[in-house]
């Protein structure tokens, strides 16, 4: 069934431009840090906060120097819709949504099932740091909107958390904390080698990847408000999980220290305007 | 005329309770040393500079983030393929058929897709997880029909040809020449004997980062912006697998072959009263309405105008709503227009 | 001017030391900023405006002592233009009306106090709320129109919907108000509002003029 309210294009199947050589393998990098990250707030003046982040693209041969482009966008609180129940506390609801273009398949215009649980996820990480009763009666929407490349889930919700820590401090949202995503994985070269363990993973460095875990994170009250484990661990060493743990947090802690310097920025900002 | 108590009002105040006496107030001061402005500041015919990046996306073939005041847009451009046979009703284009042939390929088989999508939360009355809306696809159909009546895009770099069977060899010498300045007599040679296996299918998305009227206008510079940025892989026809394959390297990768730059320039009329009755009362022309603007304005010009080669060609007129646009104004909107394309044209290049 | 800027999350002092102000919180005896923005420490003698002070004992749950202590907050001016605020029992707002049916007026909230809200929250105005006397003889079309701008004071959360607001007040009421004929009015009354082009007075709960 074509959907009528869009320009759908040719009847015709259409294909992807399939190479006729394969793409030559990124170069590995060994790092003990993550990715740098550019993150600004306030890139959309009509919403009540907003931020953009950007992930640096660590094997620059393709053009373009990043390799994650997130962009969040906060409204509220608002009043709820006339339907919506009586409610003590603010309702968060959240919207992760790829771009037609982010990928390199070409994403329809309607949320997957893989953008749904993002949208889920996102949710549960935000609700823990939000002071919600200050809030009666109202809601607020977050809308982050992918708009460039990143390998894979994990990194995207890291990003997601991250960026929408920021624009929900744009907004003015009574939060405990600014909380910060982070992933971490285990990854392997081939059977042999013994797997270690990697902050901020790139898909594409790494032959296997045996288990990632993204993890949200309160830093002045060492909290985890949402936790996300996938992949398959070895039994014998149980110290693997939480190590992969521990990696995560170093990357949330990372980046929460980009999300308090682009506050404080915010506030010198505004504090020049007036 | 108004009550005492309205000057007690903050100014925001005032503009958020009666936004047209608001800007009517600002349009017509009481003081009459005092220019009149708009509500943003701008005179009645001053556009806000636009600002053009392209190329900053990994995965498109083309991309462009325009901003023009508050208002964002980012467009990519992703080329895919679609075989002749999958097309129906395919009709071989003939040799001879050049650009002012009868056959639209890229009209009638559908290779170029605009879509524009509001729903990213770019306002707070455009929130996701809804269809549509009437403005989204208004936007779409127009930068269609746009995209198709400019003939902007080359239809001949589209087409998808079979591997010259003569060799490598022949086939490295012509991607060369393709990429050297006498690029049009070249492509009809390689034409003239080989039938068109396939055709790239343009997909053209628009994404509005953030809203502050103007959407049109956006969209289309946008789209302009990532045209001229796109880059196409050399593509060609495999008959043993009967696939089209795409050369990776990328110095075969070839820019689209654009005829002209079309711009578009937007301006509402406001009128002094809400409702005004025919050919009376003051009115001013706002050239690129602001979010709050478009609000209160019923009638709307486009004037979309091409200055490429000197000389001005006008692409397409549109006006709705109101009864104040008259031919007068309407020469005077096209002189708008202009002024408006040296500014996109200094920004695009 | 350099003031101490606070983001969500940071340590601002023992709660044993400061109230709890706006845009903080307490967690584990210790308060924290809630919110971006800058730090300010009032002395007690300078009270709080009573809107937020009776949400915030509640939050600090530290009636007795309060007084005391400087109140620590953190607020968002000049940071940022757009600060939400929500309608709180007791606050004066402007509104525009948007629908009368005989039982109540709907309208949309559009300023708390003196500040302009992004959102627009629906309120209520019901017929026994519009005069403080002769309730009974209320007639909410000789009240309101659609499109009057009016002032009232929130008496309550209300339902789900909408809060509750009252105009039972001299200085509450319609203050700007358009005829049928489209002209804006001034008023001429208590009660009544008049057209200066056709010269024909309409019903309205008149706000009386500063």
């Amino acid at each position: 069934m074509a959907d009528r309210r869009r320009i759908n294009g040719p009847v015709g199947a259409t294909t992807p431009p399939i190479f006729d050589k394969p793409a030559g393998p990124a170069a590995a990098k060994t790092r003990d840090a993550i990715r740098k990250i550019f993150l600004k707030t306030g890139i959309t003046p009509s919403a009540s906060g907003s931020a953009y982040l950007e992930l640096e693209n660590p094997n620059p041969q393709r053009p373009g120097n990043t390799s994650l482009k997130l962009s969040c966008t906060v409204h509220g609180p608002r009043s709820l819709p006339r339907s919506a129940p009586f409610s003590p506390h603010i309702i968060l609801t959240t919207h992760v949504k790829y771009a037609p273009f982010a990928t390199r398949q070409r994403r329809g215009y309607l949320r997957d099932s893989s953008e749904r649980d993002l949208g889920v996820h996102l949710e549960t990480a935000l609700r823990g740091a939000i002071i919600a009763d200050r809030w009666p009666k109202s809601g607020v929407d977050i809308i982050s909107q992918k708009d460039d490349e990143g390998w894979d889930m994990m990194n995207v919700l890291s990003g997601c958390i991250t960026v929408a820590s920021a624009a929900i401090a744009d907004a003015g949202i009574d939060c405990v904390d600014t909380v910060a995503g982070g992933v971490a994985a285990l990854v392997c070269k081939d059977d042999k080698t013994a797997p270690t363990i990697v902050m901020d993973p790139v898909v594409a460095e790494h032959d296997s990847i045996l288990a990632a875990c993204c993890v949200a994170y309160l830093p002045t009250r060492d909290e985890i408000t949402n936790m996300w484990f996938k992949g398959r661990l070895p039994g014998a060493d149980m110290m693997v999980y939480d190590k992969l743990m521990e990696k995560s947090l170093v990357a949330c802690r990372c980046a929460n220290r980009v999300i308090v310097q682009e506050l404080n920025e915010t506030v010198k900002k505004g504090q020049g305007i007036s | 005329m108004t009550t005492p108590k309205s000057l007690t009002l903050s100014s925001t105040t005032f503009a958020k309770l009666s936004p047209h006496p608001y800007l009517l107030a600002n349009l017509q001061p009481a003081d009459p040393s005092t220019t009149p402005t708009r509500t943003n500041g701008r005179q009645p015919a001053q556009t806000r500079t636009p600002y053009i990046n392209t190329s900053s996306l990994s995965h498109a073939h083309g991309s462009a983030v325009v901003r023009n005041g508050d208002t964002t847009v980012i467009c990519g451009v992703r080329g895919e393929t679609i075989l002749t046979s999958a097309i129906p009703n395919y009709r071989a284009p003939s040799p001879a058929d050049g650009s002012g042939s009868s056959l639209d390929e890229a009209r009638d088989y559908d290779l170029l897709v605009p879509n524009i999508e509001l729903a990213t939360g770019c306002a707070p009355n455009f929130l996701p997880g809804v269809p549509p809306t009437t403005l989204a696809q208004t936007l779409s159909t127009r930068v269609y029909s746009l995209l198709h009546s400019s003939k902007l895009v080359d239809v001949s770099r589209l087409r998808i040809y079979p591997e010259e069977v003569g060799g490598e060899k022949n086939k490295e010498d012509n991607d060369e020449k393709m990429n050297e300045a006498d690029e049009e007599v070249d492509e009809y040679a390689v034409a003239g004997d080989k039938a068109v296996k396939a055709y790239w299918v343009l997909y053209i998305d628009v994404l509005f980062i953030s809203f502050d009227g103007n959407p049109f206008d956006t969209a289309w510079a946008a789209t302009l912006a990532a045209l001229r940025d796109t880059k196409l892989p050399l593509a060609y026809w495999d008959a043993d697998r009967e696939m089209v394959l795409c050369k990776r390297s990328q110095q075969n990768a070839t820019p689209l072959n654009l005829r002209g730059l079309p711009v578009a320039c937007t301006a509402s009329v406001f009128t002094a009263k809400e409702k005004q009755k025919k050919g009376s009362g003051s009115y001013w022309v706002l050239v690129d309405p602001d979010r709050l603007e478009e609000g209160l304005c019923d009638e709307t010009v486009t004037v979309v105008v091409d200055k490429l080669g000197g000389s001005t060609k006008i692409l397409g007129i549109s006006k709705h709503g109101g009864t104040v646009v008259g031919p007068e104004l309407m020469k005077k909107m096209v002189a708008t227009a202009e002024s408006r394309w040296d500014q996109i044209h200094a920004a695009i290049e | 001017m350099a003031q101490t800027i606070a983001i969500p999350g940071q340590l601002l002092g023992p709660s044993s030391k400061y109230v709890a102000g706006p845009g903080t919180h307490i967690h584990e005896a210790n308060l924290y900023s809630s919110v971006l923005g800058t730090v300010t420490i009032a002395q007690p003698e300078k009270k709080i405006a009573p809107g937020p002070a009776k949400r915030l004992t509640k939050i600090a749950g530290l009636p007795s002592s309060s007084a005391q202590l400087p109140t620590i907050s953190v607020s968002r001016t000049g940071i940022s233009e757009k600060r939400e605020v929500l309608p709180e029992v007791g606050n004066v707002v402007l509104c525009r009306v948007t629908r009368i049916q005989p039982r109540q007026a709907t309208v949309a909230i559009l300023v708390v106090g003196d500040t302009v809200l992004e959102a627009e929250w629906q309120g209520v105005i019901r017929p026994q709320d519009v005069r403080a006397t002769e309730k009974d003889k209320v007639k909410i079309y000789e009240s309101f129109r659609p499109g009057d701008i009016v002032r009232a004071q929130v008496i309550s959360l209300g339902d789900q919907a909408s809060y509750y607001l009252a105009t039972a007040s001299n200085d509450l009421g319609v203050i700007m108000a358009t005829s049928e004929a489209g002209n804006v009015m001034y008023p001429v009354s208590w009660k009544e509002y008049r057209d200066p082009e056709t010269g024909l007075n309409e019903n309205r709960k008149v706000a009386k003029p500063f």
